[in-house]
C-alpha cells in the first residue's frame, strides 16, 4: 500500500500523495510516477492538499522528476494549499517557486495542455508554455 | 517507522499545547535527525535509534541519538544536505554531537502554547 492514486483530467495525469511523503516510499512514489506519465503527455499534476509530512527524500524525489519531465519540455505541477503547513517547508527548500504551485487542482488543471496536442501548435500565445519555437532557438551552438 | 516516530512526537506537542504550526516544524526536524540516524547504520533492518523529547521553560528539545559513525552529506545524494537545511530552518538550534559512541543531534525551538 503506496497511497497514491492516478486519475486523468482530460488526458492529464493527476496524482493523490498520501499522508506522508517520506524516505520510506519516495522511490516507489516516484517510479510510479515516471510510469503515469506517457510520452504525449505535457503535465502532471500532483495533489499535495492531503498530505500531512513530506520530508526531505520526498522534497528529493520531486526536485528529480520536476527535473525529469522539463528534460522533455513537460511540467510538474503541484497543488498545496496556502493553508498547508507543507507550503512553508517547501518554500524554505526552493521546492517553490522551483515548481510552479496553485492553491487548487482545478487552478493547476487550468495550467495544463490537453494529452496529444503538442505545445507551441495549439497553444503558441501562452508564454508560460515551451513553445516549438524555443527548441529552436536554443538548438546547440 | 518514521511515521509512526512523528505521530508520537506530534501527539505528545498536541498534548503540550503546541500549535499546528511549531508542531509540524519540530516533527519534520526529529523526522530528518531520525533519518540521518538510519543512514547511520549499516543497514535498514539493524538501525537502531533513540529519540528524547523534553519542554523546559518555553522550549521544547528534541534529542536523536544513534550508535553509528556519522557520514558526511556525500553519503546519499544531495538530498541528505537538504535534511540538515530543513532542521536548520525549521528549530531554532541545532547541535551535532559525534564520537565513538555514535551520534546525537539535539532540537531546540520556542514554541508558544496555545493554552
Amino acid at each position: 500500500m503506496i497511497g497514491l492514486t492516478v486519475e486523468h483530467h482530460d488526458g492529464v495525469p493527476v496524482g493523490t500523495l498520501p499522508l506522508d511523503v517520506d524516505s520510506a516510499n519516495a522511490r516507489r512514489l516516484r517510479d510510479e510516477l515516471e510510469a503515469a506519465v506517457g510520452n504525449d503527455t505535457f503535465d502532471l499534476v500532483l495533489d499535495l492538499t492531503a498530505t500531512q509530512y513530506l520530508d526531505s527524500a520526498g522534497i528529493d524525489m520531486l526536485f528529480r522528476l520536476g527535473q525529469r519531465l522539463s528534460q522533455r519540455r513537460a511540467h510538474l505541477r503541484l497543488v498545496i494549499p496556502p493553508t498547508s503547513q507543507l507550503l512553508r517547508l517547501a518554500e524554505v527548500v526552493g521546492l517553490v517557486p522551483t515548481l510552479p504551485r496553485y492553491d487548487t487542482l482545478a487552478a493547476a488543471l487550468a495550467d495544463t495542455e490537453p494529452a496529444g496536442e503538442p505545445n507551441g501548435l495549439s497553444a503558441s500565445a501562452d508564454a508560460r508554455s515551451p513553445s516549438a519555437i524555443d527548441e529552436r532557438t536554443q538548438r546547440p551552438r | 517507522v518514521l511515521a509512526g516516530m512523528r505521530r508520537t512526537v506530534g501527539r505528545w506537542l498536541t498534548r503540550l499545547g503546541v500549535g499546528d504550526e511549531d508542531r509540524f516544524d519540530i516533527t519534520v526536524a526529529t523526522s530528518e535527525a531520525a533519518g540521518n540516524a538510519i543512514e547511520h547504520a549499516y543497514g535498514p533492518s539493524d538501525a537502531t535509534f533513540s529519540v528524547g523529547c523534553d519542554y523546559a521553560l518555553g522550549t521544547v528539545r528534541v534529542t536523536v541519538t544513534d550508535c553509528g559513525s556519522w557520514r558526511t552529506v556525500a553519503s546519499r545524494e544531495a538530498g541528505r544536505g537538504r535534511g540538515m537545511l530543513i532542521m536548520h530552518e525549521l528549530m531554532d538550534e541545532v547541535n551535532v554531537a559525534r564520537g565513538d559512541w555514535g551520534t546525537r543531534v539535539v532540537l531546540s525551538k520556542r514554541v508558544e502554547p496555545t493554552r
